[in-house]
Order: C-alpha cells, then sequence, then structure tokens
C-alpha cells in the first residue's frame, strides 16, 4: 500500500471518505427515522406512557384553570399537544393526539397550526373542538407565527410571516387573517379593515398587523399596526371591520381575564442594525397609564394571562411567569413547553384518546456561596454554586438561573466542575443562565462566576434550579446569600 | 433503411458534436473537482439554510426579527473577511490551502449545529463561523479556477463551475426535506447527512485540487497585506472600470426577491408557489451557464456580460407593462436565469483575465465583496422606494436606473 502512487491513494482515501459519509449519514436518518415513528424515551429518567382508550366520554373533567401546550419533553410524545393543571405545572401531563407548532384554545374550540414542511413549506390551521377532532382546515401562505382564539371560542386570528424567508434584508411583511371557528370560514385579512386615527380614515401599502387578543365581548379586538417604522395599539371591531388608532408603540397586546388591562412588549431601544430591545408593560385601559413589568430580558412574544395577576410568556424552550403588576420577579413556570394557553372556562374536554406522560421524581438542590464577605467596591466577588440531584431518578434537562441585583458588574464565568458534564452557560440581560443536559442521582455540578459590586450596601443574590420532572423537595431548590458591600479601600 | 439510419446517425453524432462543445467544453479537472466541491458545499449548505427558520421557530422557538437582524450583521462581516482571505492567499501563494480553511470552517459548523443541540444561545456562533467560512474560501475559489484555465477558455471555465454551484443548490432543499418526511421533527438527521455532504465536498478540494504551478513559485514580489497593496490592484489596467461597472449595476439591481414578489403581485398567483419561481430561474442558470461562458469567450466576455444586464432590463421594463399572464411570467424567470448565466461566472472570467496571478484572489474578493456590498445597499434602497412611493415607482426608477447604469457601463468598458 505504501508504494501506491499518491493519485491512487487519494482516490482510495477519497472513497473511504464518500463511503464512511454514506454510511454514517444513511444509517442516522434510518435511525432518526425510527425513533421519529417509534420514539424511545430518554435514558434514565425517561417518560413513561401509555394510552387510555376513552372513547366518547369526558375524560378530563379539569377541576379548576388548565394550561394547555405544545409539549416539548423528548420522546415519543414530542410536539404533542398536553394538558396540566396550572396550579401544578410539574404534575404528569396529559397529552392527546394531536400535534401542533402554535396553538390556542379557549371555550371549546381550539386552533392548531402544523404542517409538514414541504417543498413548498405550506402550513395548515386546524380547527378542533373539545374532544381534540379535528373540524376545519385553513391553509396559509407564510411562515406561521401567532394564534389566538377569542374568549367566547367564536374567533381566531393567525398570524404569519408573507416575506419572512430572507431575513437578511431586514424588512418583513405579516399578513394576519380572521377565521370563524365554527365554520372554518376566513373573515379576512385585517388590511381589509377600515382603519381611523383621530377620527381620520388613516390608509398606507406598508400596513402590518399582527399580536390580536380578543375581548369577551364576541366582537371586538386589540392588535398590533406597524406603518413607517412605527408600531401602534388598534382597537378593532369585527362585524363593522374597522379599527382605531389607540397609542403608540405597542406590540402584542393580550388582555386581561377581566378585560381591564392589556400587557404587551413595548420597544424601548435598539433598532436599525442592532437587535430591538422590548420590556413587557402593562397598561390599564382604564386610566391609560403604562407600569413596567419586572421581567427585565428582551422577549419577543405575546403573553398568555395565567390567571387575572400573572402572565406567560416564552423563553427558549420553557414558559416563564411574572406578576403583571411590576411586582415580583419571573419565574420559570414550566420546562420544555411552548405555546402556552390557559384554559379557564368551565367545561370538560373528552379526547378520544390520551396519554400520560409521567416522570419520575428527581430531588434538585442548590446552594451558592460568595467570598469575600464584606467585600469592597470595585472588588471581585466570587459566587460558587453547587446543583445535585438527590434522587431518586436521574434528572435530564435543568435550568439554572441568576437574577443578577441592581449595581453590580458582571465579571466573568469561571471554572466549572466536572467539565465533563454536558452544560451551556451565558450571561444576557442581567442573568446568568445555565443549562445541564442531565445529572445522574447523587451527582453534583459546580459554576463560579465573579461580579464586581459597584456601590457600599448589601447585595442580596438569588440562585434557582428548575427541571421538568416533579421535585418532591422543593424547598431546596432555590438559595440566597446575602454580601456586605463596604466603600472602597484606603 | 440502412442509409436513413446511418444518415440519422451522423445527423445526432453532428449533433453531439456541437452539443459537446457547447454544453460540456474541456475545461481543466481542477475547475471541475472545484465545482463538485462547490456542488456538495451548497448541498450541504442550502439543506440547513432552508429548514433553518423552521429549525429556530418551532423546534427552539426563537423569533425570526432577532435572527434576521443577528444575520444581518454576519453578512457585513463576510466581507471584511472575503478581503481578507483573498489577501492571505495571494500572499502565500497557497490558495488551496486558504480555501480549506474557508469550507473547513463550515463544515465545522454543521458540527456545531448537531453539538449544540437544545443549547440555542450558542446557535449565533455557529452561524457566525459558518458565514467566515463563507468569506474566507471565495476569493482563493475564484482565483484557483482562473488559474488552472486557459485564458480564452476563462467563461466556459466559470460556466462549469457556476452550473455545478448551482446544481447543489437545487438539490440541498429537496434532500432537506425528504429527509424531514421520512423522519418528521428530526432536524439532526438534517444536520448529519449535511455535515456528510459539506466532509465529501472537503474530500474534493483537498483530494483532487492542486495549486497550479504558476502560484506555487510567484516571484519574491508578494502583496503585502496593506492599503497600499488595494490601491496598486486599483490601479491595474482594466481593474478599476470591471469594479466600477460590477457595482454600479449590483446597485440598480432589484434583489430577486422584489421581482418574484411583484410579478405575484401582477399576475396575482397563490403565493406558496414564490419558491417555485427560485427554482425556475436556478435551474435555467444552470442549464444556460456553460454555453454562455463559452459564447462569451468567443464573442467577448464584456459584450455578453452587458448583454445579460439588458436581458434583466427587459424584465424590469415588462415589470411596468400592466396586464398579466402566464407566460409573461415564464418569459421573465427565462431571462432572469440567463442573465444570471451571461453576468455571474463572466465578471469572475473579466476580472480573471485583466487581474495578474499574483493579485488575482485579493482582486477577485475585492470585486465580490463590492459587487454584494451594493446588491444590498440595492435591494435596501429598493425596500424604502417601495414602501414610500410604492412598486410602480420603485420599478420604474430602478428601471431607469439599469438603463443608465448600462450605457455608462458600455462607456467604461469600451465595448463596440
Amino acid at each position: 500500500m505504501s508504494s501506491a502512487p499518491p493519485r491512487d491513494r487519494r482516490r482510495a482515501a477519497f472513497a473511504t471518505l464518500v463511503a464512511a459519509c454514506v454510511v454514517a449519514g444513511g444509517g442516522y436518518t434510518v435511525w432518526a427515522a425510527h425513533r421519529a415513528k417509534s420514539g424511545p424515551g430518554m435514558s434514565g429518567g425517561g417518560p413513561e406512557a401509555h394510552w387510555e382508550a376513552a372513547a366518547g366520554h369526558a375524560l378530563i373533567r379539569p377541576s379548576g384553570p388548565t394550561v394547555m401546550f405544545r409539549n416539548g419533553i423528548a420522546g415519543q410524545d414530542w410536539g404533542e399537544v398536553a394538558l396540566v393543571p396550572t396550579a401544578a405545572p410539574t404534575a404528569p401531563r396529559t397529552v392527546v393526539p394531536l400535534r401542533c407548532q402554535r396553538l390556542h384554545f379557549a371555550a371549546g374550540r381550539g386552533l392548531c397550526v402544523a404542517g409538514d414542511p414541504g417543498v413548498f413549506s405550506t402550513y395548515n390551521a386546524y380547527t378542533f373542538g373539545s374532544d381534540f377532532a379535528v373540524t376545519h382546515k385553513v391553509w396559509l401562505t407564510g411562515l406561521p407565527s401567532r394564534s389566538r382564539v377569542s374568549p367566547d371560542g367564536r374567533y381566531g386570528a393567525i398570524t404569519v410571516f408573507v416575506a419572512g424567508h430572507s431575513y437578511s434584508d431586514g424588512t418583513f411583511s405579516t399578513k394576519t387573517t380572521l377565521i370563524d371557528l365554527a365554520s372554518g370560514a376566513q373573515l379576512g385579512d385585517l388590511e381589509a379593515f377600515a382603519v381611523f386615527r383621530n377620527g381620520q380614515p388613516f390608509k398606507a401599502i406598508d400596513f402590518n398587523f399582527w399580536g390580536v387578543t380578543f375581548t369577551a365581548d364576541g366582537d371586538h379586538f386589540y392588535a398590533t399596526l406597524l406603518t413607517a417604522g412605527q408600531t401602534y395599539l388598534v382597537e378593532g371591531a369585527i362585524e363593522a371591520r374597522e379599527m382605531r388608532v389607540l397609542r403608540p408603540n405597542v406590540e402584542c397586546p393580550s388582555l386581561s381575564p377581566d378585560g381591564t388591562r392589556l400587557v404587551f412588549k413595548k420597544r424601548v431601544g435598539g433598532g436599525g442594525r442592532t437587535a430591538p430591545v422590548w420590556w413587557f408593560h402593562v397598561l390599564d385601559l382604564a386610566t391609560m397609564t403604562e407600569t413596567a413589568l419586572a421581567e427585565t430580558r428582551s422577549i419577543d412574544d405575546q403573553t398568555e394571562w395565567l390567571d387575572n395577576d400573572h402572565v406567560l410568556y416564552q423563553i427558549g424552550p420553557d414558559v416563564w411567569t411574572v406578576p403583571a403588576d411590576g411586582s415580583g420577579e419571573p419565574r420559570r413556570f414550566m420546562r420544555n413547553a411552548l405555546s402556552a394557553a390557559v384554559i379557564r372556562s368551565a367545561g370538560s374536554l373528552s379526547p378520544k384518546q390520551t396519554r400520560t406522560l409521567s416522570l419520575p421524581s428527581a430531588d434538585l438542590a442548590v446552594t451558592m456561596a460568595a467570598a469575600p464577605n464584606p467585600v469592597r467596591v470595585g472588588q471581585d466577588l466570587t459566587y460558587t454554586v453547587a446543583v445535585s440531584n438527590r434522587g431518586p431518578a436521574a434528572a435530564n434537562d435543568l435550568g439554572i438561573d441568576v437574577r443578577l441585583p441592581p449595581a453590580v458588574t458582571f465579571g466573568a464565568l469561571g471554572r466549572r466542575s466536572p467539565p465533563t458534564t454536558p452544560h451551556s452557560c451565558y450571561f444576557r440581560d442581567g442573568y446568568i443562565s445555565c443549562s445541564l443536559y442531565g445529572l445522574a442521582s447523587g451527582e453534583s455540578w459546580v459554576v463560579e462566576f465573579t461580579l464586581k459590586p459597584n456601590v457600599a450596601g448589601l447585595i442580596r443574590n438569588r440562585v434557582r434550579v428548575d427541571g421538568t420532572q416533579p421535585d418532591p423537595v422543593p424547598g431546596n431548590d432555590s438559595a440566597t446569600v446575602e454580601t456586605a458591600v463596604i466603600g472602597p479601600g484606603p | 433503411m440502412y442509409q436513413v439510419e446511418n444518415a440519422g446517425q451522423a445527423l445526432r453524432s453532428r449533433a453531439q458534436l456541437i452539443a459537446t462543445r457547447l454544453f460540456a467544453p474541456r475545461v481543466s479537472r481542477t475547475v471541475v473537482m472545484l465545482g463538485l466541491t462547490s456542488l456538495f458545499t451548497d448541498i450541504s449548505s442550502e439543506m440547513v439554510s432552508t429548514i433553518l427558520p423552521l429549525y429556530l421557530l418551532f423546534h427552539l422557538g426563537l423569533t425570526p426579527v432577532a435572527f434576521g437582524v443577528i444575520d444581518g450583521l454576519y453578512q457585513g462581516s463576510a466581507a471584511l473577511v472575503r478581503i481578507f482571505g483573498g489577501a492571505a492567499a495571494d500572499r502565500s501563494g497557497r490558495h488551496k490551502e486558504v480555501a480549506v480553511v474557508g469550507y473547513a470552517l463550515s463544515a465545522v459548523a454543521r458540527l456545531g449545529l448537531l453539538v449544540v443541540g437544545n443549547m440555542w444561545s450558542l446557535l449565533p456562533g455557529v452561524i457566525l463561523v459558518d458565514r467566515l467560512g463563507k468569506g474566507i474560501r471565495t476569493g482563493p475559489r475564484d482565483a484557483l479556477i482562473s488559474l488552472s484555465s486557459p485564458r480564452e477558455e476563462l467563461g466556459a471555465a466559470f460556466g462549469v463551475h457556476r452550473a455545478l454551484d448551482t446544481a447543489g443548490a437545487m438539490m440541498g432543499p429537496l434532500i432537506a426535506f425528504g429527509l424531514l418526511v421520512m423522519a418528521p421533527g428530526r432536524y439532526d438527521a438534517v444536520f448529519v447527512v449535511s455535515l456528510c455532504a459539506a466532509l465529501i465536498g472537503l474530500g474534493f478540494l483537498t483530494l483532487f485540487v492542486q495549486n497550479p504551478p504558476i502560484v506555487a513559485d510567484v516571484p519574491a514580489e508578494r502583496p503585502a497585506l496593506s492599503l497600499a497593496s488595494a490601491a496598486r490592484l486599483v490601479r491595474v489596467p482594466g481593474v478599476a472600470p470591471l469594479l466600477l461597472v460590477g457595482t454600479v449595476l449590483s446597485l440598480v439591481t432589484i434583489s430577486d426577491a422584489f421581482v418574484y414578489l411583484t410579478l405575484q403581485r401582477r399576475v396575482a398567483f397563490d403565493p406558496k408557489f414564490l419558491p417555485v419561481l427560485y427554482v425556475a430561474t436556478a435551474t435555467i442558470f444552470m442549464l444556460t451557464a456553460v454555453p454562455v461562458g463559452r459564447l462569451a469567450d468567443r464573442l467577448g466576455r464584456a459584450r455578453v456580460f452587458l448583454a445579460g444586464h439588458a436581458l434583466l432590463l427587459v424584465v424590469y421594463a415588462s415589470l411596468l407593462v400592466p396586464g398579466a399572464g402566464t407566460l409573461r411570467v415564464m418569459l421573465a424567470l427565462v431571462l432572469l436565469g440567463v442573465y444570471y448565466a451571461a453576468t455571474d461566472g463572466v465578471l469572475m472570467a473579466l476580472a480573471g483575465a485583466a487581474l495578474p496571478p499574483e493579485m488575482r484572489a485579493s482582486g477577485m474578493a475585492l470585486l465580490t465583496t463590492g459587487t454584494n456590498l451594493a446588491r444590498l445597499a440595492g435591494s435596501i434602497l429598493f425596500g424604502v422606494l417601495w414602501t414610500w412611493q410604492g412598486v410602480g415607482v420603485a420599478v420604474a426608477l430602478s428601471t431607469a436606473g439599469l438603463a443608465a447604469a448600462l450605457l455608462v457601463a458600455v462607456w467604461w468598458l469600451r465595448v463596440r
């Protein structure tokens, strides 16, 4: 072999490369197709699921409000619609056989945006009833973005990105369509509605609408209008097919269940070539006063009201919650869930069949230490966070968050041990967040980071760990450390 | 019977000969290998870029606007890296090695997509690596094509390369969607196959492409990485007009997306067929790249380059004429495809003929950067015009601009 001319050897090397690639690529595809069909659960702490036949009769009788969402736990139920009581987000998930990419539900009618990507990238919206059987199909032309159902279950709204395939030109075009959920008929594009501003007709070719939220009276809605680079809050009437502009800089409004307040994202910075910065605000419709919520991260989502005092929103694969009056602080509501819709109204859901996705419990615990204490202004303050899994089962996919207090500057992320534990950590918008792929029972993981205090006083810092699985001892999931800061040294 | 058959055979063989000359000209092995490298790399990158919006939006729950801003920033950084890649290739004389670094970076990015998984915060970094790789390799690769081809066949050489490149770009999305149909929701399978394609592309380059000897022993006068060397580049006869013509014509070019949207508004077909227009244009481009490149070698590359823009002018003018018809859409798509065949590779062939070997990679990188930035600026300008004045005014102004730029270009390139 060694005497083979270079050209032959190159050919042999190339043949080997191609063979290896074909075998690896083909093998992986076959395996992926197999997983997609039968979907073996994750190793350790995997979901146990079984179908319960429930032909025809009400299987789920929600005793209280329920949250419906797209399940994000890997395994055979990934991507299916699931339900849990809002009071117990880590309770076993009731999975129904319906796959949606976005969904919303109210008063016995739902909207499910789905579609297998094809050459034409077509997506469809499906309407469904409380038995989760599809009633109508609506063709969508574009990449679906948001969907909402009116509180009385009569109307649905879907927004798609029409020119959203090429994001690099910075512009985008949206199309929002209203749907009669009972008949599946399209009530038309919002761009066909008459718009009034200060009593005068208002019209421009670049109108874009999105972020519809319906009132409970069965005719009105709020939405976002974008024209000439400025967003506006509009209030619309479906029967009259008209809208009026209320105020600027309101995106993705979401109406509270009592109809008195809107939580929306307000643009507070960025733009041009930098990412826009949004903060959630609440607008009191009686007084038209705005209050910023305690979530300081920039989030591009339309919130969903958990109850009259809290909203839910998406960060990555998780749903978070924050009080809707500016008080308190953000908290993870549930892991691995997308497109949460809160079902408030009484009435039972009667899917033809369900599965229960119950994960084995794992007691996660976290501790935090800080040194030195006291610390001088401008001096490095090092925190050591230790996460451990006290079992009994292995824990998959943990999230660790530290929300930095004001008056400190982030220094750096430090040592992580054991370094072989797969993880990702980053600092963004005042949060240090880590994701851990898994932690076996009895295993621990440590991460260090440094801060620099800017002013003298007391620093209170809190860390929280959240898993997808039920935690029998929730009391040890967070830890707080207080450090005294004294003036700069002599 | 025998006679007739024989005559038919003779006719066929003659037709075959003509077809062979026009469609499969003799180009060097290196050009074919570089074409295959691009084919597989494009399969790989288009597989990912077609499903990336779906993946980000539905699998990771990211928002498109935030991603778009990041993506725009990266395109800017890719422009800088492209010039650096070209200069590094010229300085070292190791075009192949620099190109390998670029292709390898993109392969690493595919691996990154797999490894990053749910840790979506790392994704922008992965995409950045991919864009950097693309930036680095463009200049050295185009220089290699031109250095491995005789001067009188540059048009054909670039035609072959662009045809293979486009074929890859068309196969990528089909393979990606095929995989998603077989394994719904399993984006990792797309990434693995994409990585395989990238590795095969890299294999063609590393194993079968060699630096042409003219590059290997360039005289001591190696251009330094400085503004002075860039200035010297522009002083080379024939380079400045090319740079100006390329940039000015790109500035008045409407991006395809806008052309298709305008067609869609005129003819009012279902927007879900928009992707078909891309495929149709790419098919025409792929089929005509080689014969048009060959034609450019015969008739004069500047002439064919400008004729291509004249076809584009016809497309724009047709957008202004009211009235609808499927036939008009088809005609516009054919003209658009031929326009690409007559301009994309031909511009590089023009540059290859004008640039001395030791400045070729940096010169081509500069030209590509100039035309790309101008095209980006042009599409932003067009978008603003569309928003403010409506589609009619925007297209009319672009048509007038293209006509004027074309006249200036004829004068600059001294085409008689």
